[in-house]
């Protein structure tokens, strides 16, 4: 009998038995290509160690197959003072060569991807002609993709401390030499020491997606395209970078408000089925967003020299809201930081076109480090436009001692030893001089921003807080500022007629920005002199009471507006021991006066005066004191005046034959002019 | 020879001044003729011929341009101007009087009928730049008074009072006020 059914494993277990064969093969194959790798890992060391210049390790090499060589922990390493230094050091790098190209007998990269490589930015600076001429050898026949995970790229501190930005990146290698990348670029939270052994806080910034496209030639890079974008802004641009140059055109785009997305009311029905029906539609990760809240600099264009730890911006020109703008300057990033810069408005305005324009303006700004601190110049020209006329204006900072430093809880705090804040505007000088000025900036919140403040201001202090409200546009300002203990007659730098008050001021002060620019407060200065004021001369004189030339006051007090159309003081009160002197002050903007004033003269101070002794019989002897209330109007330097109606000048006027009521205006007159400079 | 020479000279003196009496003859008449077309226009005027009268004042300006009636006659054509609504005309002739007597003490009046004008015209800007001329083209003080004035008459017989008071002032023609500039 004949055995004709077939086993249904046999089959099968043939099958088996080959792919058990086929995997011993490859691992047999597999060891043995390690063996030999691992064995040659001295010899590709050193390959690489010539091709970089620096000694290479590397902590292992395997191969998988089908077609993947792994590298594990390389680094180039370096000598720096004694110091065994890694530059750059990858943790692994995994390559893909083609198959096909293998059988022929050529060895051809197909992809790259290295984990978590970390370069300094220094040792790039340093080695960047040897980086390119890398570059350059790794262009082939085919595309060569590098995909670069969690890349640090780190720029060492002083303090041996680093700082890192973060970089996840996919790169294209073409044949034509073009290298296409895109990404995402991010930074840490870090402290760096400054004076003093404290610590300054700086926030991440704000990741950053890019895209470019470059071409080398040689030393030379040709930046097609360049697109960095964020939430914040949009940066485009293009150029070249040969021989230290850098020179490039753009354009970049910065959202002026926060983005608010409207948040959809889910309780309704009807939203939650247009949720349901209609899908997201996804961003164009390379579409601009602009939104109509956006600040667009346009024409922008850039030739920089980086010889580093000098940066030199030879130009960086560009145009916002139609007016051109130019930057200059020199950066220097060495142990000793210094900075010089320039930025102005219509730079290629003609001079004596530019010195009329109101719209020009001159920033200069140099800084540099001395010991542990900084020193800072500000200097800004404008033109100061009013409704009739023009005038040049000029603000100076000079700052000495600055140091930067964050407190527990992150905030940026500085410290400036001494500093001046000067203003010209046309012929007068004001100066105003404070010694250990303190800052707490208050970053935090992205649509108010504070700087809280206190600082030694002549022989007094002040302290305040200013606010920039982001929410809406236009911004809107404010600065709330306390004064106290300051010598009244240190400030004639900032008043002249301060010159001629003594006393200690203290004093409230409100900025606001809008609607419109307002100056408001109170001042009061306290145990006092006021030593030849002109008004109080006149009252001396008209009276005969030498004595009022100086008068000892207990205080002088005021009301203060100030805005573009007026300058007001109410509430004026000065309290002595035989005068008082009280009433409002207000100077508008076409120079015209508005005030009402009551002087109170005491019967004791009245009975030292030979021209008043006489008529004090005709006073209420209950009255201790005699009141002269009168008006002012009319221009500033030509004021009118009225006595106004009180029981005293009804009872004199009574006494008075009309030929002296005449004499005494005449004389009132005279002296009116004299006062007001006429 | 001697009586000759002597003779001569003095014909010769004589024809001088005659030539010269002849010319004072002549300008005392010119004089004559400005002072004539000015009282002329007066006399028009409080016969109530005031288009006569303004046409006096006219050819005195014209034929005259260096007369001491010329201030008068200049303040009067500026009158019919406006009287006659021709305030194109006025205001041409009242700033030119601005410009050329500007210490005169028809100015506050000038200058309140330049503000009329300005005010009929809908410029604001002119207006508030003649209100501060006004304002500052007197300061006073008023010890006893409650204003200070000042007046003025017209060739074309109009009184004008000017009062000063301390946070305004008044004009008035003829007892009727005319502006009123409060500051």
């Amino acid at each position: 009998m004949s055995f004709s059914r077939k086993s249904p494993f046999k089959p099968l277990s043939l099958i088996f038995l080959i792919i058990i064969i086929l995997c011993l093969a490859t691992l047999i194959a597999t060891s043995i290509v390690n063996i030999i790798l691992t064995k040659s890992l001295n010899q590709i060391e050193k390959k690489l160690s010539t091709v970089f210049n620096h000694p290479v390790s590397i902590k292992g090499i395997s191969f998988l197959p089908p077609n993947y060589i792994t590298l594990q922990n390389v680094s180039i390493n370096e000598r720096v003072a004694d110091k065994q230094k890694q530059p750059i050091s990858i943790e692994k790098i995994r390559c893909a060569f083609s198959l096909p190209s293998f059988l022929k007998k050529n060895f051809i990269i197909t992809r790259i991807v290295l984990q978590k490589p970390g370069i300094n930015y220094a040792f790039i600076q340093e080695n960047f002609e040897e980086i390119l001429a890398i570059i350059n050898s790794l262009y082939q026949e085919q595309d060569i993709k590098m995909l670069i995970k969690k890349a640090r790229l780190e720029i060492s501190q002083k303090d041996n401390s680093s700082r890192y930005i973060r970089l996840d990146s996919t790169l294209t290698i073409a044949p034509d030499k073009h290298i296409y990348g895109s990404g995402l670029l991010s930074s840490q939270d870090f402290r760096v020491k400054t004076a003093g052994g404290k610590s300054c806080y700086i926030p991440a910034l704000e990741s950053l997606n890019y895209n470019f496209q470059v071409f080398f030639i040689k030393d030379e890079a040709i930046i097609e395209n360049l697109e960095l974008k964020s939430q914040q802004f949009y940066l485009k641009l293009w150029g070249e970078h040969k021989e230290k140059i850098l020179n490039l055109n753009g354009h970049v785009s910065f959202r002026a408000l926060p983005e608010q997305r409207a948040t959809p009311d889910n309780s309704h029905p009807i939203n939650g089925l247009e949720r349901f029906l209609w899908k997201r539609k996804k961003e164009n990760s390379s579409a601009r967003e602009i939104s109509g809240n956006s600040i667009d600099i346009y024409d922008l264009s850039c030739t920089i020299k980086n010889d580093f730890p000098a940066i030199q911006i030879k130009d960086l020109s560009f145009t916002l809201g139609n007016v051109p703008f130019r930057l200059k300057g020199m950066l220097s990033l060495s142990e000793k930081p210094a900075l010089n810069l320039l930025f102005y408005s219509f730079p290629d305005q003609k001079e004596e076109l530019r010195i009329n324009n109101p719209k020009r303006f001159d920033l200069e700004l140099s800084a540099n480090k001395e010991e542990d601190n900084f020193n800072l110049t500000a200097g800004l020209k404008f033109i100061r436009k009013t409704k009739n006329r023009q005038s040049p204006q000029e603000i100076e900072i000079i700052a000495k001692g600055i140091d930067l430093f964050s407190d527990a809880d992150k905030k940026m705090n500085t410290n400036i030893r001494a500093a001046t804040l000067s203003y010209v505007s046309g012929a007068t000088l004001f100066n105003t001089l404070f010694r250990d000025f303190n800052f707490l900036f208050d970053f935090q919140d992205a649509l108010l921003k504070s700087v809280k403040f206190n600082s030694g201001v002549y022989d007094g202090f002040l302290q305040g807080e200013a606010m920039l409200d982001l929410s809406r546009i236009p911004f809107r300002g404010s600065l709330d500022m306390k004064l106290e203990q300051i010598s009244a007659n240190k400030l004639h730098g900032l008043l002249s007629y301060c010159a001629k008050i003594f006393g200690k001021v203290s004093s409230r002060i409100r900025f606001l920005t809008h609607p419109c620019l307002k100056l408001t407060g109170e001042v009061t200065i306290n145990e006092g002199l006021l030593d030849n004021i002109i008004f109080f001369n006149w009252v001396a004189d008209f009276f005969n009471i030498p004595s009022l030339n100086k008068i000892g006051y207990e205080s002088l007090s005021a009301d203060f507006r100030i805005d573009n159309k007026s300058i007001n003081l109410e509430k004026i009160n000065l309290k002595s021991k035989n005068i008082n002197f009280n009433g409002y002050f207000t100077l508008q903007e076409d120079n015209l006066v508005a005030s009402e004033l009551s002087l109170y003269l005491s019967k004791e101070l009245l009975k030292t005066s030979p021209n008043f002794v006489r008529l004090l019989k005709y006073l209420d002897e209950s009255s201790s004191s005699v009141n002269f209330d009168f008006q002012l109007s009319g221009l500033f330097n030509a004021m009118n005046f009225k006595w106004l109606e009180s029981d005293f000048k009804q009872s004199l006027q009574k006494l008075l034959p009309a030929y002296m009521e005449r004499g005494l205006e005449k004389e009132i007159e005279r002296i009116i002019e004299a006062i007001s400079g006429r | 020879m001697k009586i000759r020479a002597l003779l001569s000279g003095k014909i010769f003196i004589c024809l001088c001044a005659f030539f010269f009496l002849l010319l004072l003859l002549q300008n005392k008449g010119r004089a004559e003729d400005d002072k004539k077309l000015y009282y002329q226009g007066v006399a028009a005027v409080r016969k109530n011929n005031i288009d006569f009268a303004f046409l006096y004042f006219h050819k005195l300006l014209n034929d005259f341009p260096d007369s001491r009636y010329r201030e008068k006659a200049l303040f009067a054509t500026g009158e019919y101007y406006f009287s006659s609504l021709a305030y194109r005309d006025a205001s041409g002739i009242f700033y030119r009087m601005f410009e050329e007597y500007p210490e005169s003490k028809s100015s506050p009046f000038v200058l309140a009928y330049l503000i009329k004008i300005a005010q009929k015209n809908g410029d604001e800007e002119t207006v508030k730049k003649l209100e501060k001329e006004l304002i500052a083209s007197q300061q006073v003080s008023l010890l006893f008074r409650d204003f200070k004035e000042l007046q003025y008459s017209s060739a074309m017989s109009k009184k004008y009072k000017a009062l000063y008071f301390i946070d305004k002032i008044e004009i008035y023609i003829d007892n009727e006020l005319f502006a009123q500039i409060p500051f």
